[in-house]
């Protein structure tokens, strides 16, 4: 009896570490099939991704309910959301149009997968937050646009720098770039990863699946200052217990690494 | 620059046709569709009596995929138009 309360309690210790280990094998496989997406091309890349997302998505289907399930299961959106950029784009029109297609999917599986591991919006801090704090968040996201464009030159998605150009592009990063990454990686990961992990190691993984996935950016520099913007983004939510300055700051660093910058100081 | 849609994408599509894409990377996406509907009626059959329609985590990547087969079809139909 005692034996089988040791044996019990022994596997229930040793739970949490397999558990982790399995996510950073999943974090590293998801590091491999960008890179393969880099070095091999499309083709064997976007295999990489759908053979992880299978292996995701049936994993976290075969797992009881819990928490570490649900963070599996909402990780597959990441190979997802890059399925979806590999094949949507349209060429000949500015690339905001394709952003906003590859978003608007991928928002389609972020409102699912919200449905599907039961997350209410209050905890994603949609219902109650402090407007003083989030908009000191969000206004964080001005200079980092700044900082990132300065150092990684990325070139402007829209042609002018017109009202039509500037509403459009601030609707589509608030809406499918910044909302779908927010939602995704720092509401879903980190708060399943939060009741499974607790707050560093949460903190740690919505920080590491986007960055993971921006290493096709190439230029070490930009990897480097849009992971240090992942870090900051994913500690002000754990902080403030809310998504919605953290989408402002990405949002207006993204409108302004991709519009303002280079078509003012470009 | 950006997870949904980064500079790597914005190349591809520069550099491959349409057509190419979706015969590449579209038949994968087709595929992974159809095996994940495959499991998803396995795994429903296997856990659950039957008429019971129960949202499992397999589920999150099927609407946007069957969406994003739906704009392919419609963009391919569109070319022959």
């Amino acid at each position: 009896m005692i034996d089988t309360e040791a044996r019990s309690a022994f596997a229930r210790a040793g739970q949490p570490s397999a558990e982790a280990a399995v996510t950073v094998a999943y974090l590293a496989g998801l590091a491999a099939a960008e890179l393969t997406l880099v070095a091999a091309g499309p083709i064997p890349g976007a295999l990489a991704h759908a053979a992880l997302l299978l292996g995701l998505a049936i994993h976290a289907t075969m797992l009881p309910d819990a928490p570490y399930q649900r963070m599996l299961a909402a990780i597959t959106l990441a190979p997802m959301i890059r399925l979806l950029s590999l094949l949507l784009p349209i060429s000949g029109v500015p690339p905001v149009f394709s952003i906003a297609l590859v978003g608007g999917l991928s928002l389609v599986g972020v409102a699912v997968a919200v449905r599907v591991l039961m997350v209410r919006w209050a905890d994603l801090g949609f219902r109650r937050f402090d407007w003083g704090v989030q908009s000191i968040i969000a206004a964080a996201g001005f200079p980092s646009g700044l900082a990132i464009w300065v150092a990684a030159r990325p070139l402007a998605v829209v042609p002018e720098l017109s009202i039509e150009w500037v509403v459009l592009s601030i609707v589509v990063f608030t809406v499918f770039v910044a909302g779908v990454e927010g939602l995704a990686f720092r509401g879903l990961i980190q708060t399943m990863a939060r009741e499974r992990f607790g707050t560093v190691a949460s903190i740690a993984i919505a920080t590491l699946v986007p960055s993971v996935l921006l290493l096709s950016a190439l230029d070490p520099i930009a990897i480097l200052l849009l992971t240090a913007l992942n870090l900051a983004l994913a500690w002000a939510v754990d902080w403030s217990r809310s998504t919605v300055g953290a989408i402002g700051a990405h949002a207006l660093a993204l409108f302004g690494m991709l519009v303002l910058w280079p078509l003012t100081l470009g | 620059m950006t997870v949904v849609f980064p500079e790597f994408a914005q190349q591809y599509a520069a550099s491959f046709t349409y057509d190419f894409r979706t015969t590449t990377v579209g038949v994968i996406a087709v595929i992974l569709l159809v095996v994940l509907l495959i499991v998803r009626e396995l795994v429903t059959a296997w856990r659950l009596p039957s008429g019971v329609l129960k949202l499992e985590p397999i589920d999150i990547a099927i609407p946007p995929l069957l969406l994003t087969f739906g704009v392919v079809v419609l963009g391919r139909l569109a070319d022959l138009l």
